[in-house]
């Protein structure tokens, strides 16, 4: 037994030996850039003269999501040395390589003889020279808008590991008019600025809209009758109806997870508090009681938890708290204001609005206080509206005023990482975002 | 039942009695494979460029980076070489200019000493030194006559370039060296900064580089994680495509160490970046 404990050791201690001796040389790289990520796409390939044109229209839109999305930047295909003629052929990677193409999309068009289309396409792996994926799609034609989001939302989430968002929609309140009379519209269109159309007509002033989970309907704030109010409205029957029948001011309304309650705040003299509101039972309950204000409540996206803002502690700052009421726990403790928590749908970040020494800044911060960071800050920033994968943050962003003229109030979509700020273009000045769900 | 008579049972009762023996087989059975597992693959990578081992004294100096000019007329015996290299070692700490490989001159000097000692240089000693083991056979002049005409060429070498008498002492990469590579790869990497969970991002990339600092081959370490997260793929991927960005050829390697670096681990570390 002796001799083969020694044997056992023996080897243990030979093995660790080989085991070290081919350790090789480690070195730590814990830096980099952040640019948008250069890819190639080739047009989409399209052999008869309709074809070509789908194609076209289906090239331009994805140019434009993975554009927008502020992680790519699609390379202008006039430096493109190689014009690939089939989906199915290798490209010739050395020519993308030239023009510095990470990542290069090649796909193809068909028009089928029942009237749908069929789009094939593969993504390429510039630097490694291969394929990382290869889809193909078959629909009725008329859906090729849908279809071009569903390709660039492909070729997102295999590039960034993400959800693609590109196939959802943005609610938002119109601006217009002079500051003393703005007139504000709640307003809807695709995230790409397509199909936009308003939903009220301007004689209340609207505020907060919020999607319900379910997509087909909004919450929010309306002052119809001079009265603050929370509303629903279905977007496809353009059905508007009050939310509960509360005494006093309801606002700051929100959809829980699962859209069967909406959660807002009901001010009375002088003070607010945190109710939520079953739309099934129409049953209403109190989640918080002191006599300070307590609004902006927020759902985790697991139903459990809340967070929300309130002055309980002497200044605005933001507290969470389980989806019953109990457990308050204050998370915020930087300088300055803390409002607006939003919950992101990943569950791993709140993005909130500060106040601070005459600034406003979005930031983000774990649902347990931690980490906190500043991503945007400007003469009023406020209202952040995370995209429904988790990633990018939309909020209002107000300019300074120049010239004793305001100024321009606008909405900017921006990576949590605090890079790639990018406008969305609205036909009007915009406010308070709203991202839809994911469309199935 | 006859084959369960005739053959199981007896194999049952033959396991039962020899239960232990099996049991230490098993265990040495189990190193071995683990022995073939991790000592083989190394064997082949490194069949390609197989370099014969060198006799090398060890130094352990990976943060060196200097050292000064050796004078061979300098070293009349064994004790004061000694003392030579404790100098080597306190001036180089203060000098931080270039220096080329060591080893070869360590060799050098402790032969010189030999000869002009006029002894016979062990049999044993020489073994250890396969380069060497031709000149068991030559008689004590032929090496010294070796060893001037080295010198000669030495000589002459420094003359036309002097800056490259330095002699280098470590044959690790140093913190400068090591530095470089870094910077090098960071301006290739487009960081997966946004991923949710980016401080458990690090990927590991085993790459091995020709004789110019090109990547021969890069290959992701974990790849079993990558089929199971979306968000390790991202950032592996990012990380590889590092490694392969045309605009990172030539990593900027010390040629004379190549031994050291031509098989690398990369750890591509997102972390940092979002304040984790």
């Amino acid at each position: 037994m002796k001799n083969i404990k020694k044997i056992f050791f023996s080897f243990l201690i030979f093995f660790v030996y080989i085991v070290n001796a081919n350790a090789e040389l480690k070195i730590d790289i814990t830096s980099g850039y952040t640019e948008p990520t250069p890819i190639g796409i080739n047009d989409f390939i399209g052999f008869t003269e309709e074809e070509k044109d789908v194609a076209k229209q289906i090239t331009k839109l994805v140019i434009a999501d993975l554009n927008n999305s502020g992680l790519f930047k699609v390379i202008d295909p006039k430096a493109y040395i190689q014009k690939i003629s089939s989906p199915n052929v290798m490209p010739k990677f050395a020519d993308w390589k030239i023009i510095n193409a990470q990542a290069l999309i090649v796909g193809s068009t068909i028009l089928e003889t029942n009237g749908n289309i069929r789009i094939e396409f593969r993504l390429w792996d510039v630097f490694a020279e291969q394929q990382m994926a290869g889809w193909a799609f078959n629909t009725a034609r008329s859906n090729w808008r849908q279809i071009s989001h569903r390709i660039a939302d492909k070729v997102y989430e295999r590039l960034t590991g993400e959800i693609g968002y590109f196939d959802t929609r943005i609610a938002y309140i119109a601006e217009s008019g002079p500051a003393k009379k703005r007139i504000k519209r709640l307003a809807i269109m695709d995230q790409d600025g397509a199909n936009h159309r308003f939903l009220t007509n301007g004689t209340n002033l609207v505020l907060t809209p919020r999607f319900s989970p379910s997509q087909q309907e909004l919450t929010y704030l309306s002052y119809i009758g001079r009265i603050p109010r929370v509303y629903l409205l279905d977007i496809e029957t353009g059905k508007q109806e009050i939310v509960g029948d509360f005494p006093g001011m309801t606002f700051a309304p929100r959809f829980s997870p699962f859209g069967d309650q909406v959660i807002m705040s009901l001010a009375s003299e002088g003070n607010s508090d945190i109710y939520s509101y079953n739309l099934k039972t129409n049953i209403r309950k109190q989640l918080t009681t002191y006599r300070g204000i307590d609004t902006s409540p927020s759902y985790a996206p697991n139903g459990k938890k809340i967070a929300f803002n309130s002055d309980r502690g002497g200044s605005p700052q933001i507290y969470v708290m389980n989806s019953n009421g109990k457990k308050i726990k204050r998370i915020s403790f930087g300088k300055g204001n803390y409002s607006t928590p939003v919950w992101s749908p990943r569950g791993d970040y709140i993005a909130f609005t500060k106040f601070f020494n005459k600034t406003f800044y979005i930031g983000v911060m774990t649902p347990d206080g931690k980490g906190e960071r500043v991503i945007s800050k400007g003469f009023l920033v406020e209202g952040p509206t995370w995209t429904p994968n988790g990633r990018m943050i939309a909020y209002t962003k107000k300019d300074y005023p120049a010239k004793r003229k305001e100024g321009k109030t606008r909405i900017f979509l921006i990576d949590l990482t605090g890079f790639h700020e990018k406008e969305i273009i609205t036909p009007l000045e915009a406010s308070d975002p709203a991202w839809s769900p994911l469309l199935d | 039942m006859i084959i369960n008579n005739l053959i199981f049972l007896p194999l049952k009762r033959e396991i039962l009695e020899k239960k232990n023996y099996l049991l230490q087989s098993a265990g040495l059975h189990l190193l071995i494979v683990m022995l073939i597992y991790y000592g083989l693959p190394n064997l082949f990578r490194y069949r390609s460029d197989f370099l014969p081992p060198l006799p090398v004294e060890i130094i352990n100096i990976s943060d060196k980076t200097t050292a000064p000019k050796i004078n061979f007329k300098k070293t009349p015996d064994t004790s004061k070489n000694k003392t030579n290299y404790a100098n080597q070692e306190n001036i180089k700490y203060n000098n931080q200019t270039k220096v080329p490989d060591t080893t070869e001159v360590i060799e050098e000097t402790k032969e010189l000493v030999q000869i002009k000692k006029k002894k016979i240089v062990k049999l044993k000693e020489l073994k250890k030194k396969p380069n060497q083991l031709q000149s068991v056979l030559k008689s004590i002049e032929q090496v010294k006559k070796d060893f001037s005409d080295k010198k000669k060429k030495d000589k002459e070498k420094n003359e036309t370039d002097e800056k490259v008498t330095p002699t280098k002492l470590g044959m690790n990469l140093s913190i400068s060296e090591v530095d470089a590579v870094r910077r090098h790869f960071e301006k290739c990497w487009n960081i997966p900064s946004g991923a949710r969970e980016v401080g458990n991002l690090a990927t590991e990339i085993k790459v091995r580089f020709n004789k110019e600092g090109n990547v021969l081959d890069a290959r992701i370490a974990n790849v079993g994680r990558m089929k199971r997260d979306r968000y390790f793929r991202t950032a592996a991927e990012s990380a590889l495509r590092a490694v392969l960005n045309p605009r990172c050829k030539n990593a900027p390697l010390p040629k004379d160490k190549f031994d050291k670096w031509k098989n690398l681990t990369l750890n591509f570390d997102p972390k940092s970046i979002i304040g984790y």
